[in-house]
């Protein structure tokens, strides 16, 4: 089936199977390696990306569901040079470099995309809505402490979360 | 001797920022997954959906003709090519080692057993070959306490002294049962 799509910005039309996974098109058709496959099974959201800015897990939808549709993975995330400073980074990427939510960085990718859409529905989300809205993405080794934490200096524009947790109770 | 830059009680205890983020927070990392060799091929694996049975057949040779697929193989062949998973470690003399074929033989133990292997030019076509693989099971009770109810169906024992390299004897499934041995 004929496909066309946008993936960061960058548009595509392709011939693919009915089958074909989104994940699969945008890591071996697109090149977007920068979003995993962790499970195979829609269970830990390390591929998550943003489908017309809604979260989704990329290994559960297929590439022709996507047609039409506009893609943003963790590649295009940042405006900035990605492997130069943290210039042009999103918040939620300095914050999680900033507040040491990642460790071997394989959950990374979905969890910033997941928590972007998050922000983008709560802006100022509590601890309990960021908590919430990361279920479905899970992490093996950092634990969830520290993305937690990221999240929240993401949405508090880059201000200490402790104060930020505080403001929340206090509201 | 020269003495540091810096007296160390200025560095220990400080906050540090990791070093290798910029990669992995912005989609940049080469992730194993991520290489593409030339010739590379993708391997699918059919598994057991019994805790336990005896595997009476597996016909692959439909799978063999599919198109893309390389090589299929079965638990039989690795274990003639391969024989059993050693022991890296046997830390007393008398430790007991079962025979532990890569790939089930002629019984299943746990649900998920590879019994069955494709490798294609890619994903898609080694999962399409799975389903050309016909296996018939005789399924056996599971043990479900320990100690398992008599008679035991464990694999029979070897031990590093008695038999270096079991081979394709792990298709036996005489007695004794493993814990026997240590008695």
């Amino acid at each position: 089936m004929k496909i066309t799509l946008t993936v960061d910005g960058v548009r595509y039309e392709d011939d693919v199977e009915p089958r074909l996974l989104l994940v699969h098109y945008l890591r071996e058709h697109a090149g977007r390696t920068g979003t995993p496959i962790g499970c195979d099974t829609s269970n830990c959201g390390a591929c998550t990306v943003l489908l017309n800015g809604r979260s989704v897990k990329s290994c559960s939808v297929l590439a022709v569901q996507a047609d039409g549709c506009d893609i943003t993975t963790i590649q295009g995330l940042a405006a900035g040079p990605a492997n130069g400073g943290t210039d042009g980074w999103h918040p939620l990427q300095k914050a999680f470099h900033e507040e040491h939510a990642l460790q071997c960085g394989y959950c990374t990718p979905g969890m910033i995309m997941a928590a972007a859409d998050l922000l983008s529905e709560h802006p100022h989300p509590t601890e309990e809505q960021v908590r919430h809205g990361l279920e479905g993405n899970l992490c093996r080794c950092t634990g969830y402490q520290n993305i937690v934490r990221a999240v929240l200096k993401a949405a508090s524009g880059g201000s200490d979360p402790a104060e930020v947790t505080t403001a929340g109770a206090q509201a | 001797m020269t003495a540091p830059a810096e007296p160390a009680s200025q560095e220990v205890g400080k906050s540090r920022r990791r070093k290798e983020d910029a990669r992995l927070v912005t989609g940049q990392t080469n992730w194993t997954d991520n290489i593409t060799l030339p010739g590379l091929a993708h391997i699918a694996f059919v598994r057991s959906p019994h805790a336990h049975a005896r595997i009476t057949s597996v016909n692959v040779e439909a799978a063999r003709q599919a198109p893309g697929v390389f090589a299929v193989f079965t638990g039989q062949d690795v274990a003639v090519e391969q024989g059993s998973l050693p022991c890296a470690w046997p830390v007393t003399p008398d430790i007991v080692i079962p025979p532990h074929p890569p790939m089930a033989v002629d019984t299943v133990r746990y649900a998920g057993e590879i019994v069955a292997a494709v490798v294609a030019r890619d994903r898609y076509s080694a999962a399409d070959a799975l389903d050309l693989i016909d296996v018939t099971y005789e399924p056996l009770q599971p043990s479900l306490t320990w100690p398992p109810p008599c008679p035991m169906t464990v694999p029979r024992c070897t031990t590093p002294a008695t038999s270096p390299t079991p081979g394709p004897s792990v298709t036996a499934t005489s007695t004794p049962p493993s814990l026997a041995r240590r008695s």
